[in-house]
C-alpha cells in the first residue's frame, strides 16, 4: 500500500534543523489557535488532527528520527511505500492522543490502531475507560478450593441522545483456587467505558477473606491451634489434626512438649496459584485441662503433684 | 439492555460519570474541588447533571491537548463559552442585516 508522504515540519512550520523545544512551541501555537474546542471554523478540527499528529511524531525523538531516516529523499504529497521488512511496532504502546484519526501516512509509518473516524463532529481523544475496583467477600473454604461466583453490578453509560441508561448487570466470576486477601481478579473489559471506540477499563475484584472458626489466614499460611491434654505433651502422643483440604493428618507430638510451640507443616496452607507456593500450616500447641475432674483423674493427679518435683517457676 | 432494572435519568452519579467520561471518581472530584463540576444534589449521594459528561470529556481534551491545568480552566471555559455567545450575536445581527 502506497500514502502520500506527509511533510510533518511543513505542517508544524519548523525547519529539520530545530529542537524539541522549538517543535514543542510550535505545536502550542498552532494548538491554540486550531483545536476544535476553541475554533469552530470549518476546517479546524481537520487542520488540528494534522497539528496534533504532525505533534505525535516531530514531539517525540523516537518517532521523529524513524520519520527522518525514512523519509529523507521525500517531499510533501509524494507517493509513500514504506520499505520492505519496515517494522512499524504493533502500535501499542502509543498515547492515546494517537488512536485511531490520523491519517495513512501516520498509520503506514507507525502502525495505527485503525479506530473509527468521526466525520460529523469532533469527538477526540478517544480514552480507554478507567478501571475500577470492587471487592467481594469470600469464605476461607472457598477461596481455599476456588469458586464461581455471580455478581450482580450497575453499569452505566451515556445514550447517544445524551441520557444515562442505568440496568444491572451480572458477571460470572471464577475465584481461583488458593486466593488469599487481597487478591485482584481482572475483568478485562468491564471497567469504565472508553471514549469513541477507546477500549473500556479493566474491573479489578479485590477479594476479602473471611475470618474462619478454625484457621487464621497469615499471607499464604495457614494458622491453627493443637489442643493437648497435659499428658500427651508430655508423654508424646500421635494425634489427629483436620486439614482445609478435608483431609486428616496424623501429627507426631514430642514427649515434653511445651504449650505455644508450633509444628510446621510445610506446603499444607494456602493451595500454590499461578507463580505463587502454596503456603504452610502452622499449629501452634495448646495444653488444656478438663474443666471437671471425675474422682479418678483427681487421685491421679493428686498422687502426680505428690511424687513430682518438677518445679517450672524454678530459676 | 432489557426492561427489567433499567432507569433513564438526567442525573449521574460520581461513579457513573466517572464511568461514561472514561476518567476515575479521583479526577470528578478534582473537578469539584476546582469548582469546575457542580453538583445538583449532594445527599443522600452526590448528583451532578448528565451534561457533565460531555464537560468532563472536554476539560479533559483542554488539559491534556492545550496543556491547560484546572486552577485556569474556568476562566479557559467561561471565556469559550462567552466567546460562543457573543459570535451568536454577531452572526445573529449580521443575519438581520441582510
Amino acid at each position: 500500500m502506497s500514502t502520500t508522504y506527509k511533510d510533518y515540519y511543513e505542517v508544524l512550520g519548523v525547519e529539520k534543523a530545530d529542537d524539541q523545544k522549538a517543535v514543542k512551541k510550535a505545536y502550542r501555537k498552532l494548538a491554540r489557535e486550531f483545536h476544535p474546542d476553541v475554533n469552530h471554523d470549518p476546517g479546524a478540527e481537520d487542520r488540528f488532527k494534522e497539528i496534533a499528529e504532525a505533534y505525535e511524531v516531530l514531539g517525540d525523538e523516537e518517532k521523529r528520527e524513524q520519520y527522518d531516516n525514512v523519509g529523507r529523499e521525500f517531499t510533501s504529497g509524494q507517493d509513500f511505500t514504506p520499505p520492505p521488512g519496515w517494522d512499524y511496532g504493533d502500535g501499542t504502546d502509543y498515547e492515546y492522543r494517537t488512536a485511531g484519526d490520523f491519517s495513512d501516512f501516520f498509520e503506514q509509518m507507525f502502525g495505527g490502531r485503525g479506530g473509527p473516524s468521526y466525520r460529523t463532529e469532533y469527538r477526540r481523544p478517544p480514552m480507554r475507560g478507567a478501571d475500577h475496583e470492587a471487592e467481594i467477600d469470600v469464605s476461607l473454604h472457598d477461596a481455599y478450593h476456588g469458586v464461581k461466583r455471580r455478581i450482580g453490578l450497575e453499569a452505566a453509560e451515556v445514550t447517544p441522545e445524551g441520557r444515562v441508561d442505568r440496568h444491572k448487570k451480572t458477571l460470572d466470576v471464577s475465584v481461583p483456587a488458593g486466593s488469599v486477601d487481597g487478591t485482584r481478579i481482572r475483568l478485562k473489559g468491564q471497567g469504565g467505558a472508553g471514549t469513541d471506540g477507546a477500549p473500556n477499563g479493566d474491573l479489578f475484584l479485590r477479594i476479602n477473606v473471611q475470618p474462619d472458626s478454625r484457621f487464621d489466614l497469615d499471607g499464604r499460611d495457614l494458622k491453627t491451634y493443637l489442643d493437648l491434654t497435659p499428658w500427651e505433651a508430655a508423654l508424646g502422643a500421635k494425634v489427629p489434626l483436620e486439614l482445609m483440604d478435608g483431609k486428616t493428618a496424623s501429627l507426631t507430638i514430642k514427649p515434653g512438649s511445651r504449650s505455644g510451640s508450633q509444628l510446621k507443616l510445610k506446603g499444607r496452607g494456602m493451595p500454590a496459584t499461578g507463580k505463587k507456593k502454596a503456603g504452610d500450616l502452622l499449629a501452634e500447641l495448646r495444653i488444656v485441662v478438663p474443666d471437671e475432674l471425675s474422682d479418678r483423674e483427681r487421685e491421679l493427679l493428686e498422687q502426680l503433684a505428690e511424687q513430682s518435683d518438677f518445679n517450672p517457676r524454678a530459676a | 439492555m432489557n426492561d427489567t432494572g433499567m432507569t433513564v435519568e438526567r442525573t449521574v452519579t460520581l461513579t457513573e460519570l466517572a464511568y461514561c467520561s472514561g476518567t476515575s471518581r479521583t479526577v470528578i472530584r478534582e473537578l469539584m474541588e476546582h469548582d469546575l463540576l457542580a453538583p445538583v444534589q449532594s445527599v443522600p449521594e452526590i448528583r451532578l447533571p448528565v451534561e457533565a459528561v460531555e464537560r468532563v470529556r472536554k476539560i479533559r481534551r483542554i488539559a491534556v491537548e492545550l496543556e491547560v491545568g484546572y486552577p485556569a480552566m474556568g476562566l479557559v471555559l467561561e471565556l469559550l463559552e462567552r466567546i460562543d455567545r457573543l459570535e451568536r450575536r454577531l452572526q445573529e445581527r449580521v443575519a438581520e442585516a441582510d
